[in-house]
């Protein structure tokens, strides 16, 4: 399960999406949108996609962790457009037959996602905009 | 012959387009499309040391020849996540 959506994100329903396979554990990052932000308070995240490349990278990222880390299954799901903050705009979900290997494995997707797919996040704070860096 | 080019985030801010047709001459290669966009839009030279390249969805170094319709991309570091 590979998706990006403008919609809000039902965590529930991609953990669910997970279970009732033959897995143990499911590990799950929400990465939300931060109130305070490098250029002030941020008013708005504006989240924006190379969506047909991401959907080509994103499978890689996610049958590497599958491979390293034995994993039953793995959900990465990303927003776009304009989030307020507190909304959530990542959920990456990754299940294995024991915690210690969904745990891993879910900080692996999300590092790698981070560092190859085709995404970018602008804070709109009333000071001014930023786009964000790789710090 | 015609190469489609897109541009993402703080480079399409910067030069102000997010999607444009380059003409190259036959047998260029993605780093000629990537210099003749840089030329068109020299504002983003100073983006350049950090620029990752795309054709046709795949990552590229630009040695690759292009040909008639492909698609390059210009994408500042990746932020997600």
């Amino acid at each position: 399960m590979i998706t990006f959506q403008t919609e809000p994100l039902d965590v529930a329903s991609i953990i669910a999406h997970l279970k009732g396979r033959e897995a143990g554990a499911t590990a799950v990052f929400v990465g939300s949108v931060r109130p305070a932000g490098k250029a002030g308070k941020v008013e708005f995240l504006e989240v924006e996609c190379y969506e047909p490349m991401a959907l080509d990278e994103l499978p890689h990222i996610v049958d590497e962790a599958k491979g390293e880390h034995g994993l039953v299954d793995a959900a990465v799901v990303h927003r776009t457009g304009r989030l307020r903050p507190g909304e959530d705009a990542v959920v990456a979900a990754a299940s294995a037959a024991h915690r210690k290997e969904a745990f891993v494995a879910v900080e692996r997707i999300v590092d790698r996602m981070r560092e190859l797919a085709p995404i970018w996040k602008k804070e709109i704070c009333r000071e001014g905009e930023k786009w964000g860096d790789r710090s | 012959m015609n190469v489609k080019v897109k541009l993402f985030a703080r480079y399409r801010e910067l030069a102000k387009v997010g999607e444009e047709s380059i003409v190259v001459t036959e047998g260029a290669r993605v780093s000629d499309v990537v210099a003749a966009v840089l030329s068109k839009h020299p504002v983003l030279n100073r983006q350049s040391d950090e620029m990752l390249v795309s054709l046709n969805r795949k990552r590229s170094r630009g040695e690759e020849r292009v040909k008639e319709g492909d698609e390059v991309a210009l994408l500042p570091p990746a932020t997600g996540g």
